[in-house]
């Protein structure tokens, strides 16, 4: 296993810097172990994690017998203090489930005894008034009203995890891919890219490659099948019309949870996900087809809404267990594995994932007590709250903020009010994560809908000025996306 | 919040901002009214989009000459400095709240009082995503005005095999301007049954280029995982319905040249938009239905040559000044719409106590020629015979006092 390489070690290991890989990271931080999160992407949350409706779901969705259920109830419940202590934007704005039929109204009730026999608060069945009075938007025969469903910044949630995660000790390795991994007398051995690994204990929170990790152990339980959801962003300008989660009541055998419309934290809609299964786990394009759908799916909520009106068209990936001739959806697999003593393994964590992400990262602490001691850490701190966001200000902090340091006083991004600093702090996050893609999730800058037409040469200018980086050197992503050449001589 | 009171605060000084700049302070003289006019400029020197505008083709009307962008600007920016008007650059006016514009800079956020305001902040691209392109989205998909801000400002290079999408002015000067930095353009892709850019550039750009204009085509889906490696283009027919698709590989770019939207963000709550071109409603004065707020230029309706920018903008100085010096304009209550054949007219209201130079554009070509009609109701009360007309092509009608002083509800139509 040994390359000529110096091995580093750790007594835990986690695979995938996703929001599971993440959160278990923060909640291992606390520790007295050494940890290391590898990821192959340039940043965290990269894929699933950064490709999703951003719902915190209220979790009656899921029988009382399933692990998911119990996890997205408990999951909600710490997200709502959880996103405070990390500065995540969060915020609780309840779902309607809209029942169209008497077959939905049926279902409903169905859900909402599910809900209560998992322990989420607050359902209520309401009829159309009772909809219209919470939701102008929405309307239908009777609707499933949960208060504790909320929306949260997935991206950001997955970030400022990973920081203070990193803070507390816990080291990350961005772009380093394992290729292979050796069941050792006293743990693991993993070759990477960038070197070989040795651990005690490894738990495997990668997503779309679970079973390809899986298989590395020679464990050949479980298959991954892709299944894209596509999203639309709708301009905010016309999102203003719709402040609640609004879902259609779910259809037995739906891969997902229906084409709902989703305020997002940022003040934009999305429409979507669709669902439909595909071959590549990085197949991330959008389809024609869907883009009919979704439109309608808008234009039947509010009329005035034109193609138009969105801004960007995404797609994410959900890492099913369940192939496509069974469809539906299947519970978390997370197992202590008998045969490779120290491989927790999550597979299949599709929705509710980003909701249970914290409560999963509680479930793995008794498992991984199994392997090593835990004792907490004395001295262990949030990370520090980041400034406010300048496009989020108030007149007099933005005067204030100005004067105190004059890079406020320079927009970089038109379209969401991003400010030099905010870019620059970005450009300096301590994951040392560095690509546009980076700035976009830190700073919403070329999220707008210019869509960096106008940013991308401010941005290239001032990554230019402040850090003395070339435009070839500036990637879209990862390391192998090469943006630009230029006849500029390096300084 | 620290505030400086100007009468005439103007928002962005590309051509419409300078233009109306001057027209201003002309008008004021005029009256012998002491006014203070004030440009807010968002990047470190005037000129908007002028700047990366390094062809030319600039100034044919309004100079007798063909200047390239940046010299066009000049003539503008002297002028502008000559007059002493007074502008603050690097400076972004984020919104206007309560009759108070909220202007960022390093030196500050301050807040401007104002008697007019006059909103010069130009347009925006559409991009990809609002015509519904599919595909994955690697690096090397841009629109093309961001192409020419990285080739001609930031002597960037994209990409080696480009095609754009849409044969619109801008689309068709970049195809000129990539080839002469050594890169093969592929194609220019138009969806509908003719060019939309100046017939003019369709010559300089392509044809003396020989790079292929297709025409009822357009590209619907993106390839590539990192970078792009092909496009999936569709066939068309005159109705935009989609006929057939095949593929072109081999390319490493595509530049969307697919249509401009007056960027209307700033406008105060309240101001009415007019749907045929995304900028505001206004009347004779260019002024929205915000009183002491003026539009002009690209941010009221995209124009295709700087030249009517700058006339427009001008007389639109000139309504500020006035404005201030009476308080107030003539009501404007006849109301002027677009009919058959015509996509947008402006202004959109009159009072029918002076005479108006409309700006329009028909919604189809008419190569022939043909007749643009101003009905009041069912009456006709001007017509005018035009040769050879494009959707391209801004076409300008003067319609005098006296035609207009009874009219009720104006619609302008063309009949072939």
């Amino acid at each position: 296993m040994t390359d000529g390489f110096p091995q580093k070690e750790y007594d835990v290991i986690i695979i995938g810097a996703g929001v599971i890989g993440c959160m278990i990271a923060l909640e291992l931080s606390r520790y007295d172990i050494s940890a290391a999160v590898l990821e192959k992407h340039s940043d965290v949350g990269q894929e699933t994690s950064s490709r999703n409706s951003g719902v915190v779901h209220a979790g009656f969705n899921y029988t009382p017998d399933e692990l998911r259920g119990k996890l997205c109830v408990k999951g909600n419940e710490l997200l709502h203090s959880l996103a405070d202590s990390l500065g995540v934007e969060f915020d609780p704005i309840g779902k309607l489930t809209i029942a169209k039929d008497e077959a939905d109204i049926n279902t409903l009730h169905r859900l909402k005894e599910q809900g209560e026999a998992n322990g989420v608060p607050g359902l209520a069945i309401v009829d159309s008034e009772a909809i219209s009075k919470i939701e102008p938007a929405a309307s239908g025969l009777a609707a499933l009203y949960s208060p504790t469903s909320s929306i949260i910044n997935p991206y950001q949630l997955t970030i400022n995890a990973a920081e203070t995660a990193l803070l507390n000790g816990v080291d990350f390795f961005l772009n380093t891919e394992v290729s292979e991994i050796e069941k050792t007398q006293s743990g693991f051995g993993i070759k990477t890219d960038r070197g070989g690994f040795v651990s005690k204990v490894l738990i495997n929170c990668s997503g779309l490659y679970s079973d390809k990790i899986c298989r590395m152990l020679g464990i050949n339980d479980y298959t991954i099948y892709p299944c894209k959801g596509e999203y639309f962003i709708l301009d905010r300008q016309k999102s203003g019309f719709l402040k609640t989660l609004l879902y259609p009541t779910p259809r037995k055998n739906e891969p997902g949870l229906g084409i709902h419309l989703t305020p997002t934290t940022r003040g934009n809609i999305m429409v979507g996900p669709s669902a439909e299964y595909c071959s590549l786990c990085n197949d991330y394009s959008c389809t024609r087809n869907i883009l009919g759908a979704l439109v309608n799916e808008a234009a039947s909520a509010n009329d005035s809404i034109t193609p138009g009106d969105f801004i960007r068209h995404f797609s994410g990936l959900r890492p099913k267990l369940t192939p496509p001739e069974v469809g539906g959806n299947a519970d978390f697999v997370i197992e202590d594995r008998e045969d490779k003593k120290g491989f927790i393994n999550l597979v299949g964590i599709e929705s509710p994932g980003l909701t249970a992400s914290p409560a999963i990262a509680q479930l793995i602490l008794p498992m991984l007590e199994k392997h090593l001691p835990l004792s907490k850490k004395s001295v262990w701190s949030y990370q520090k709250l980041k400034p406010k966001k300048y496009k989020d200000m108030s007149t007099d902090e933005r005067i204030s903020a100005v004067e105190a340091d004059p890079n406020y006083g320079d927009i970089v991004c038109r379209c969401e009010q991003v400010t030099r600093t905010e870019l620059i702090a970005a450009w300096n996050n301590p994951l040392g994560a560095k690509s546009l893609r980076s700035i976009k999730m830190r700073t919403g800058a070329m999220m707008g809908r210019c869509q960096s037409g106008f940013c991308l040469p401010k941005i290239a200018k001032v990554l230019e000025q402040e850090f003395s980086i070339l435009p070839e050197d500036i990637r879209s992503s990862d390391a192998d996306t090469q943006m630009f050449e230029t006849l500029r001589k390096s300084k | 919040m620290n505030y400086i009171e100007r009468d005439i605060v103007i928002i962005g000084g590309g051509p419409a901002g300078m233009a109306a700049a001057l027209g201003a302070k002309e008008k004021a003289e005029k009256h012998k009214d002491d006014i203070s006019i004030l440009i807010v400029e968002r990047s470190d020197s005037l000129g908007g989009i002028l700047g990366q505008c390094i062809h030319d083709g600039f100034g044919l009307f309004k100079f007798n000459k063909i200047l390239t962008g940046p010299e066009y600007s000049i003539r503008y920016e002297e002028q502008i400095a000559e007059n002493k008007i007074e502008v603050m650059s690097s400076s972004y006016a984020t919104k206007i709240e309560d009759g108070i514009v909220h202007v960022n800079s390093r030196e500050g956020y301050i807040g401007l009082k104002y008697k007019a305001i006059i909103l010069a902040m130009g347009c925006r691209e559409r991009t990809y995503f609002n015509i519904g392109v599919s595909g994955s989205r690697p690096v090397g998909v841009y629109t093309a005005g961001t192409v020419q801000n990285l080739t001609n400002l930031a002597n960037i290079k994209l990409g080696n095999r480009v095609v754009i999408v849409g044969s619109g002015d801008i689309g068709l000067i970049m195809a000129r301007r990539l080839t002469l930095e050594g890169c093969k353009v592929i194609g220019v892709y138009e969806i509908l049954p003719y060019p939309s850019g100046l017939e003019r550039n369709i010559q300089q750009c392509l044809t003396d280029f020989n790079i292929p204009l297709h025409l009822q085509r357009s590209v619907t889906q993106i390839h590539g995982e990192t970078h792009i490696e092909a496009v999936t283009i569709t066939d068309y027919d005159e109705f935009q319905n989609p006929i057939k698709t095949n593929r072109i590989t081999e390319c490493d770019t595509v530049i969307f040249a697919v249509g401009l939207i007056p960027e209307t963000e700033l406008l105060p709550e309240g101001a009415r938009l007019y749907k045929n071109t995304k900028g505001a409603f206004v009347d004779e004065n260019n002024m929205t239905s915000v009183p002491g707020v003026f539009c002009c230029g690209n941010v009221l309706h995209v124009n295709d040559l700087v030249d009517w920018v700058s006339e427009e903008s001008e007389y639109t100085g000139k309504c500020a000044s006035n404005y201030i010096h009476r308080k107030k304009h003539k009501p404007c209550k006849i109301e002027v719409k677009a009919g058959d054949g015509i996509s947008y007219v402006t202004p959109n209201s009159v009072s029918g106590t002076k005479s108006i130079t409309f700006a329009m554009r028909v919604k189809t070509p008419h190569y022939n020629g043909a007749d643009i009609n101003f009905y009041d109701g069912e009456k006709l009360i001007f017509s005018k015979h035009e040769d050879s007309l494009i959707p391209s092509e801004m076409l300008h009608i003067k319609l005098s006092r006296k035609v207009m002083e009874n009219a009720i509800a104006i619609t302008v139509k063309t009949d072939e």
